[in-house]
C-alpha cells in the first residue's frame, strides 16, 4: 500500500464530512432545536439504515423527514398509517386500465413504498398485517406483489414515526419490525431559546425554502465510504460484548439486565453498532472505529432492541435505563484497569 | 526504516513503559486491598491464642507455653506477608500490550488511535483507510512517547481498620495472658458416667500417692465434696449391679473399713445406696437394663428367706441390717408392677412371660402367707381356676371364633402356636371394590306420544343506541403499594408450575 491510497481515504473522509455538514446545515434551517435528532437521522441515512422516530405530536418529526428529502433531492413519499390500511396500500396493486383499442388490461401500480425516502407516519396505528408489508422492503430492499418483485432504488430509507402517549387503538410494533430499524430516536421538547426561532419561522410571512445540497448518488457513495472504514478488534470486541450484555444470562449482563430484561439485542444490534460507529469515526476525523464511537451510538441502536420483562414493566424500568447501566458497567478497552 | 516500522517500534516502547507503570500501580493497589482483607488476622491469631489458653484453664491443663511475643509477632507479620505475596503475584503477571496501549489512548484522549494502529501495523496487507489510520496514529505517537503518565493506584484507607484490629488483638493478648495466669483446680465432672465410674473406683481403691513426708494416706473423708457425691452415685450404681459384682464390692468395703478404720463411712455408703433404691423404686423400673438385672437376683432373694427363714438374723450392724433389708425389698419393689413406672414400660413387661412367672410366684407366696395366717395349709385355690384354653380353632383375624369349642370349652381367643400358626388360614379380604358381576342389564323401551307444551313468545325489542363512546378503558394509575401487590401476585402465579 502506498501513501496515495491513504490520501484517497483522507479525501473520501473529507468529502463525507463536507456533505454531511451541508445536509445538516440545510435541514437545520427548517428544523430548530433538534440537533441530536438531525444527527441521528443523517447517521442512519449514511449508514444505510432506517429510523424510528418517537415523540409527542407537534415536535416536527414529519417536517424533519420531509426537509431531509428536499435537502438530499431524493424521491419522497409519505404514508399515513391508519387501522383500515391494507398491505396493498403500501406495496401497490394491479389495477385495470384502459388500453388504446378500447380494451382493458391489468397494470401494476406501485405503492408509496417505492421511493428513496419513505415517511411512515404513525406507523403503530396500522394493523400488524399492514406493518409487515414493510418488512421485506426494509430488509431485502425489494417488494414482492404476487409474482412480481420490485427492486427498490438505493438509497432507500424508511423513517417511521410513532406517538408514545396515545396508545389506545394502536398496534405496537413487533420485535421483528423493531429490529429492522437501525436507530430509534426520541424526539424531545426544544429548549426555551429554540421556541422563539420556531415561532419566528412559522408564524410570519417569511418562508424557508430548502435547496438540494446532495443527491441520491452521492449518498450511495458516502455509504460505500462508511463501509470502508476499518473496525479494529478491540472495537469489535467491545460492540459484541455490549450486545451480549443486553442478553439476560450472558457473561457480561449486569444485574439490571438479568432481573428486568426478557429479550436482549440480536446480532443485528452488533451490525448496527459498527455501522453507526463508522459514521461517527468519520465525522470525528478518524479512519478507524474506536470504542468511543460505539458507545456514542449504543443508546439509539439498543434501546428498541431490548425487551423488558414483566417485572421490569411493573417496576417502571425503561430500556434507556438498561442501556445506560450496560454502558456504565461494561469496561471500555481504553479504560485503565489497575485493580 | 519505514514509517510503519517506526510506528511499530514506538508502540513497543509505549506499551513496555506504560505496562510497567500499570503493573506497579496494580501491585500497589493489590497490596492495599489484600492488606485490608488480611487485617482481621491481627485479632484472629491473638483470639485463637486466648481461646487456647481459656480451654486449657477450663480443662485444668497447664497454660500453653508459646511466648506471647511470638504470637504478637505472628499476628503482625501475617497480614503484611499475605499482602506482599499477593502484590508480588500481581506484579509478576504484568500488563497486556493492548491494555497498556488502550490505557494510553484513554489517558491522552486519542480515541483508540494507538490500539488501531498497533493492529493495522501487524497486518501484511492494509486497506486505504488502514494506511490512513496508521499515518494518523504516527502523528500521535510522539505525544504518547513524551507523555509521562502516572497510573495512580487505588488508595485504600486501611489506617483506621488497622488500628481497630490491632487494638482488638492487643486486648485479646492481654486476655490470653490473664487466662494463662489463672489458678488451675482439678475438677471431676460428676455427670459423666466414665468419670463417675473412675471416681467410684477411686473411692473404693484409694489412689496411692507418694508422700515424701511419710504422712498417712488420705482417707475418703479428705476427698472434696463433689467427689463424695460422685461416690454415693457409684455406690448406688454398684448396689443395683448383679450379685456377681456386689459381693466383691462389699468385701472390699469391709476390708477397707477394717484397715483404714473408716468402716462407718463405707457402711454409710452402702446404707445410703440401699435407701436410695428403696426411696426411689421408680428409677429401677425405668431403664431396661436394670430391670433385667433386677430379675436375676429375684429368685435368689426369694429363696434366701425361705432357706434361712428359721435361721436367726445374722449379727450385723444396724446399718448393714438396714441396707440388707432395704436392698432386698428395693429389688422386689423395683419390679414393673410399680405404679410409678411408666405406662409403656409396665404394659410391655406385663406381657412378658418371665414377669408372668414372677407374678405367679408372688401370688403363690401371698397364698401361702394367708394359709399360714389361717392356721394351716388349705387346698390350693389355684386348682379351682378355669382350665387353660385349649381352643385349637383358628380365628378370623383378631375376632374370636363364634364356633370355638375346644376341649377347655369356650374361652378367649388364644394365640395360635405350632404348625397352625404357619398355615395361611386367615382369609384375605377381596380388595376389588364394587359389585362384581352385576349381571345383564335390562332395558325396557316404551312408545309414548310426546306431549305438547305451551311457551310464551318473546318479541324482539329495538336495540338502544350506545350511550357511552367506544374506547378502551383508560389505564388505572396504581400507587406504589398496589403496584407491588399486583406485581407479586402475578410473579407468584408465574412461578407456579
Amino acid at each position: 500500500m502506498s501513501d496515495s491510497n491513504a490520501d484517497k481515504a483522507r479525501a473520501d473522509a473529507q468529502r463525507f464530512r463536507e456533505t454531511y455538514d451541508a445536509i445538516h446545515t440545510e435541514v437545520s434551517r427548517m428544523m430548530v432545536g433538534q440537533n441530536d435528532v438531525i444527527e441521528g437521522v443523517l447517521t442512519a441515512l449514511l449508514a444505510g439504515g432506517h429510523v424510528l422516530l418517537e415523540g409527542v405530536p407537534g415536535l416536527g418529526k414529519t417536517m424533519l423527514v420531509s426537509s431531509l428529502g428536499k435537502a438530499v433531492d431524493l424521491s419522497f413519499s409519505r404514508i399515513q398509517f391508519t387501522p383500515d390500511m391494507m398491505p396493498a396500500d403500501v406495496r401497490g396493486t394491479a389495477v385495470l386500465v384502459d388500453t388504446e383499442g378500447g380494451g382493458h388490461q391489468l397494470e401494476f401500480e406501485e405503492g408509496p413504498i417505492v421511493a428513496n425516502l419513505v415517511l411512515a407516519d404513525e406507523i403503530n396505528r396500522a394493523t400488524p398485517k399492514t406493518q409487515s408489508a414493510l418488512l421485506e422492503a426494509m430488509q431485502e430492499r425489494q417488494v414482492t406483489v404476487g409474482k412480481r418483485t420490485i427492486k427498490l432504488e438505493e438509497p432507500f430509507c424508511v423513517m417511521a414515526t410513532q406517538n408514545p402517549v396515545e396508545q389506545e387503538g394502536t398496534y405496537p410494533l413487533p420485535e421483528a419490525q423493531l429490529d429492522r430499524f437501525l436507530f430509534k430516536l426520541v424526539v424531545g421538547y426544544p429548549e426555551e431559546a429554540d421556541y422563539k426561532e420556531i415561532i419566528r419561522r412559522t408564524t410570519t410571512t417569511d418562508e424557508v425554502s430548502l435547496k438540494s445540497v446532495s443527491t441520491g448518488a452521492t449518498i450511495n457513495e458516502l455509504r460505500r465510504t462508511v463501509r470502508s472504514v476499518p473496525c479494529p478488534d478491540h472495537a469489535e470486541d467491545y460492540a459484541i460484548r455490549l450486545v451480549m450484555a443486553t442478553q439476560p444470562g450472558s457473561d457480561y449482563a449486569p444485574g439490571i439486565v438479568n432481573q428486568f430484561v426478557s429479550l436482549g439485542s440480536s446480532p443485528r444490534g452488533a451490525q448496527a453498532l459498527i455501522l453507526g460507529a463508522k459514521v461517527k469515526a468519520l465525522l470525528a476525523g478518524r479512519f478507524a472505529v474506536g470504542a468511543e464511537d460505539i458507545a456514542a451510538v449504543a443508546m439509539p441502536v439498543l434501546r428498541h432492541r431490548v425487551l423488558l420483562g414483566f417485572e421490569g414493566l411493573s417496576e417502571g424500568i425503561t430500556t434507556d435505563q438498561v442501556v445506560e447501566e450496560v454502558l456504565a458497567k461494561l469496561p471500555r478497552p481504553t479504560e485503565v484497569a489497575t485493580s | 526504516m519505514s514509517p510503519q516500522d517506526q510506528l511499530r517500534s514506538d508502540l513497543d516502547r509505549i506499551a513496555e513503559r506504560n505496562g510497567d507503570a500499570m503493573s506497579a500501580a496494580r501491585a500497589r493497589t493489590v497490596f492495599g486491598l489484600s492488606l485490608g482483607k488480611a487485617l482481621p488476622l491481627l485479632a484472629a491469631i491473638p483470639g485463637l491464642y486466648a481461646l487456647a489458653q481459656l480451654g486449657a484453664w477450663t480443662k485444668d491443663e497447664p497454660a500453653h507455653g508459646v511466648p506471647i511475643l511470638v504470637v504478637a509477632a505472628l499476628a503482625a507479620a501475617l497480614p503484611f506477608g499475605w499482602a506482599a505475596i499477593k502484590s508480588w503475584t500481581a506484579r509478576r503477571e504484568g500488563t497486556d500490550r493492548a491494555a497498556a496501549l488502550g490505557a494510553v489512548d484513554g489517558r491522552l484522549e486519542l480515541e483508540g488511535r494507538l490500539l488501531a494502529a498497533d493492529e493495522f501495523t501487524a497486518k501484511d496487507a492494509r486497506s486505504a483507510f488502514e494506511m490512513a489510520a496508521i499515518e494518523d496514529a504516527a502523528t500521535k505517537s510522539s505525544q504518547a512517547l513524551s507523555a509521562n503518565l502516572d497510573f495512580a493506584s487505588v488508595v485504600t484507607d486501611s489506617k483506621r481498620p488497622a488500628l481497630a484490629w490491632g487494638a482488638a488483638g492487643a486486648v485479646l493478648l492481654v486476655l490470653s495472658v490473664w487466662f494463662a495466669s489463672l489458678e488451675r483446680h482439678p475438677r471431676v465432672d460428676p455427670a459423666s458416667d466414665q468419670d463417675v465410674a473412675q471416681a467410684g473406683m477411686g473411692a473404693l481403691t484409694p489412689p496411692v500417692e507418694p508422700r515424701p513426708d511419710g504422712a498417712p494416706k488420705k482417707t475418703d473423708q479428705d476427698v472434696p465434696a463433689p467427689v463424695a457425691a460422685a461416690d454415693r452415685k457409684v455406690a448406688a450404681a454398684a448396689a443395683s449391679k448383679p450379685s456377681d459384682v456386689s459381693p466383691e464390692v462389699s468385701n472390699e468395703a469391709k476390708e477397707s473399713s477394717g484397715k483404714t478404720g473408716a468402716g462407718r463411712s463405707s457402711g454409710a455408703m452402702s446404707s445410703s445406696a440401699a435407701s436410695e433404691s428403696k426411696s426411689s423404686p421408680s428409677s429401677q423400673g425405668q431403664p431396661t437394663d436394670p430391670s433385667k438385672d433386677v430379675k436375676k437376683p429375684k429368685p435368689a432373694d426369694k429363696k434366701k428367706p425361705k432357706d434361712t427363714g428359721a435361721d436367726p438374723k445374722p449379727e450385723e450392724s444396724p446399718e448393714n441390717e438396714q441396707s440388707g433389708a432395704t436392698a432386698g425389698k428395693g429389688s422386689s419393689k423395683g419390679s414393673n408392677k410399680n405404679p410409678t413406672a411408666s405406662d409403656w414400660k409396665s404394659r410391655d413387661q406385663v406381657t412378658d412371660a418371665d414377669d408372668q412367672e414372677v407374678e405367679d410366684d408372688e401370688e403363690t407366696d401371698e397364698d401361702e402367707e394367708e394359709q399360714e395366717n389361717r392356721g394351716g395349709v388349705q387346698p390350693s385355690l389355684r386348682d379351682r381356676r378355669p382350665p387353660v384354653s385349649r381352643d385349637l380353632q383358628i380365628g378370623f383375624g383378631n375376632r374370636p371364633s363364634p364356633d370355638a369349642n375346644g376341649r377347655g370349652g369356650p374361652s378367649e381367643q388364644k394365640k395360635s402356636r405350632g404348625v397352625a400358626s404357619l398355615v395361611l388360614g386367615v382369609p384375605i379380604p377381596d380388595r376389588i371394590k364394587g359389585r362384581p358381576g352385576p349381571g345383564p342389564t335390562k332395558i325396557t323401551q316404551e312408545r309414548i306420544e310426546p306431549d305438547a307444551e305451551e311457551s310464551s313468545q318473546i318479541t324482539a325489542a329495538n336495540r338502544k343506541p350506545r350511550s357511552t363512546p367506544l374506547k378502551r378503558p383508560s389505564t388505572v394509575e396504581l400507587d406504589a403499594s398496589l403496584r407491588k401487590l399486583v406485581q407479586s401476585y402475578f410473579l407468584k402465579r408465574r412461578a407456579m408450575p
